[in-house]
């Protein structure tokens, strides 16, 4: 055989390889994305759940009005805000044997590398009194600010822009040490989702909010939209700050409700580059946002509170009509609900309200303001032109290159800088590359699933990225320069390839379990013979229609099916085995059990707003409201007994509270984070050891 | 994991379905059939510009198997029957013949092919660390 043909068989047999590689890790990634999107089709379900009982429940009994009223009123006012936390801190001893970092006020760089390296080295925890003082200092400087900062790059000075970090301390350290600490020559942005899914959310508040006191002309947060509380309820950080801090857990939840809301919405470097952590939209108007009180968008998530806390759908200024986004509101729509003695709360407004009405000025944001913010914070950029409504986050829009285009030329703009989604390779560009998408969690759905990266804007605004991978087990990074091609070693990444892919295997199959029932009915659709048996076709059909993630489950099929005969499958058989690996419980029929998998996060949720004061615990009276009401809402019936038989048989000292996280680990419900550590880490020991940084 | 598809682009990459069956004949068309309806490749807008599609084509291509690619190896680059190639030998002949790599593939390659000791490519031993398994 010619040397040349040889050549070419090998060559071909070579890169068939790295490209069923390559499908292999597309296909994971497609599985945790179509999942995580399935996610955020949840919370549209508890958004419509909320709206229900608005809309339709009369409470037919005091416990059940105290159930409403505890999840429609989430709200403080913003004058007993001041009050409270002033006096706070200070109350708050520090016990001598403490020998976590101390701060003082005004804060010196020495302070913040001290946090940086008491959370890095020692892995100690601030101390509630400092992290409330730090809040306090940081809530006074965040009120002088601007919503759009305005930052000028000059001559031997970088200015570095971070995407979204997520609890993830180690990138943020990585980023530091690698990149350099914040300092008069090294101007930072970071663009917003900093909390929440990471473990150490509160830690990087800290170290952000720290340097930010200590170099204000050069450090730059922007607000992301887990900057808001009703996403932290459900995304983690809340469960996080009540377990780190068990006294004082709450009051720093309150405080950090309204440092969030003083977050400034953008940053705009040379009136060229805009940063900002979402999108825009084809009606995003900047000189709008300038103006409007970011303060006053207290709860901006509109899945969860659309109907209460964003404006009203009547024009201001009609008879009837209630200032946006006021406790006013609030009560407004209670009585709708039929609340008794809502008539009481409202005298017992602060007359700063009253007085505002008279001048005839609006309280809250108008709609148009609310809408605007919603758009920078949770838009989406698609490769098709035009702007649509984001259907998957339900908030904001999909917007296409023509909507950047028109933004571009509209404020004389070269290039918008935003974040918001993750991405394999930690950055991503679009739109002719005039949208630049940064992500600077890395691993983000799990150990070795993506890159983090950050950009530097250097003279003239030219970008350069640099991309990077924590190692959790061994504590080292690879990085990798954009220019400078470094790469690891090819059986490390097929090795880690393949450890993604069984994580994103057993989500899916986790998932696929939730919904037992419904694909049981779909097989025997096409099952017409009742034979027991549908080809493998038909099985790929019937999961598309009952999941639909538009994930290519031929392909995945082989790890999917172990066993079929020929191109059939048992379709029993298959579902059973599925369940073998989820916790079966006598007393709980399994359609329950699907069901409560299936909508745990909003569960979860739910009952994480009832309890109000954080304290972990919820009782029984009130699980049994909270379910009564789901069920309801949701069309399940005769279940009520299960569950109290349950909660009170968690209930081990019988004193009528449960611990909602025991309650949902009875079902293994609880997410577990940072589950990487114990299955990957002695593998990675021995394989990523070697790789190299440049 | 960019060079699969820079590859194709550069051999004259396809940009639809159609051309992707006609240019991997063997079994692609039944294979290609199992991304059917996956939103796989939908709404990406690769930021270099490289079609996706032939990543597909590329993974389902023709090839030799495991065992003819062992005797092509012996047969055309170790006539002397070793049982392994140097680094060069095998530098030479994929990055100057037949549908040369890049210096990235050969990067790549090499750095699971070579033995750390000896320096070495040891074929048979690469080739068999280097299975997916079939469907």
């Amino acid at each position: 055989m010619p040397a040349f043909k040889a050549a070419v068989l090998i060559q071909r047999w070579y890169r068939r390889y790295v490209a069923q590689l390559e499908m292999r890790r597309r296909c994971t990634w497609s599985i945790f994305q179509s999942i995580e999107y399935a996610r955020q089709q949840d919370q549209g379900q508890l958004h419509e759940f909320f709206n229900y009982l608005v809309g339709h429940f009369t409470p037919s009994s005091h416990h059940e009005s105290n159930i409403l009223s505890c999840m429609l009123t989430e709200q403080i006012h913003p004058q007993d805000l001041e009050l409270e936390t002033c006096g706070d801190y200070k109350a708050i001893e520090v016990p001598a044997n403490y020998t976590g970092p101390r701060l003082s006020f005004p804060l010196l760089p020495g302070h913040a590398t001290a946090l940086v390296e008491a959370f890095r080295l020692k892995q100690q925890q601030l101390h509630a009194h400092y992290v409330l003082h730090l809040l306090h200092e940081t809530r006074r400087h965040l009120a002088q600010l601007p919503n759009i900062t305005r930052v000028s790059s000059c001559y031997g000075k970088e200015l570095t822009v971070c995407g979204d970090l997520h609890g993830q301390l180690d990138d943020l350290i990585f980023i530091f040490y690698k990149n350099g600490l914040p300092s008069p020559e090294r101007a930072y942005v970071f663009n917003g989702d900093f909390v929440d899914r990471g473990k150490d959310s509160v830690e990087i508040l800290m170290v952000l909010f720290a340097f930010m006191l200590v170099y204000p002309r050069e450090f730059h947060l922007n607000r992301g939209n887990h900057e808001d509380h009703m996403v932290n309820l459900r995304y983690g950080f809340t469960k996080e700050v009540m377990h780190k801090y068990k006294i004082h857990g709450k009051t720093i939840l309150k405080t950090l409700q309204d440092v969030f809301c003083w977050l400034p919405l953008a940053t705009l470097v040379d009136e060229k580059v805009l940063i900002l952590h979402g999108g825009v939209s084809d009606r995003t108007d900047l000189e709008l946002l300038a103006k409007l009180d970011r303060h006053k968008l207290r709860q901006q998530d509109p899945q969860g509170w659309p109907v209460l806390q964003g404006p009203l759908q009547c024009p201001l200024g009609s008879p009837g009509a209630v200032p946006a986004g006021t406790t006013l509101e609030v009560e407004r729509c209670q009585q709708r609900a039929g609340f008794p003695g809502v008539q009481g709360q409202e005298e017992s407004l602060p007359s700063a309200s009253e007085g505002d009405l008279d001048a005839g000025e609006p309280l809250g944001p108008t709609q148009e303001e609310w809408q605007q913010v919603v758009d920078i914070l949770w838009s989406d950029p698609m490769p098709q032109e035009g702007c649509k409504a984001n259907s998957v986050r339900r908030a904001g829009c999909y917007f296409g290159p023509d909507v950047t285009e028109q933004l571009l030329q509209k404020y004389n703009l070269q290039l918008l800088i935003r974040s918001h989604e993750c991405k394999p390779e930690g950055y991503e560009f679009c739109h002719n590359r005039k949208v630049l998408t940064i992500f600077s969690a890395s691993n983000y759905y799990e150990v070795g699933s993506n890159r983090g990266a950050y950009v530097k804007l250097g003279p003239a605004l030219t970008l350069h990225i640099v991309q990077y991978q924590a190692n959790k087990a061994t504590h080292t990074l690879t990085m990798r320069q954009r220019q400078d091609f470094t790469m690891t070693g090819f059986q490390e990444k097929v090795t880690l390839i393949s450890r993604v892919e069984q994580s994103a295997l057993r989500a899916l199959r986790e998932k696929m379990f939730a919904h037992s029932l419904d694909l049981l009915r779909e097989f025997k659709k096409h099952d017409k013979g009742k034979a027991g048996m549908i080809s493998l076709n038909d099985w790929a059909v019937a999961l598309e229609a009952v999941l639909h993630l538009g994930l290519p489950w031929r392909v995945l099929r082989p790890q999917l099916v172990s066993s079929s005969v020929g191109s059939t499958l048992e379709y029993s058989a298959w579902l059973q085995d599925l369940a073998k690996d989820w916790p079966s419980r006598e007393n709980i029929q399994s359609s329950l059990l699907e069901t409560l998998y299936r909508n745990r996060s909003n569960l979860e949720t739910i009952f994480r707003i009832i309890d109000s004061d954080h304290s972990g615990f919820i009782s029984l009276d009130e699980l049994r409201q909270a379910w009564k009401l789901f069920s309801l809402h949701m069309g399940i019936t005769g279940t009520d007994d299960c569950i109290c038989n349950l909660a009170q048989s968690i209930d081990f000292n019988k004193d009528g509270r449960i611990d909602i996280n025991e309650f949902l680990e009875a079902f293994r419900l609880v997410q577990q984070s940072c589950s990487g550590d114990t299955a990957f880490g002695h593998m990675q020991d021995s394989s990523c050891g070697g790789s190299s940084e440049s | 994991m960019r060079f699969a598809a820079k590859h194709v682009q550069r051999g004259g990459g396809s940009s639809n379905l159609a051309d992707a069956r006609a240019a991997a004949p063997c079994q692609a068309p039944a294979q290609l059939s199992k991304y059917r309806g996956s939103r796989l490749f939908t709404n990406r807008s690769s930021q270099d510009g490289f079609t996706e599609i032939g990543t597909i084509v590329r993974s389902l291509g023709c090839c030799p198997s495991e065992g003819e690619l062992h005797d092509l190896l012996a047969e055309t680059l170790d006539s002397a029957k070793r049982g392994f190639l140097t680094k060069e030998e095998l530098i030479k002949h994929m990055t100057e013949e037949g549908e040369p790599f890049s210096q990235e593939e050969m990067e790549e390659m090499l750095s699971a092919a070579i033995d750390p000791e000896s320096y070495l490519i040891h074929y048979k031993d690469y080739i068999a660390t280097m299975v997916i398994d079939e469907n």
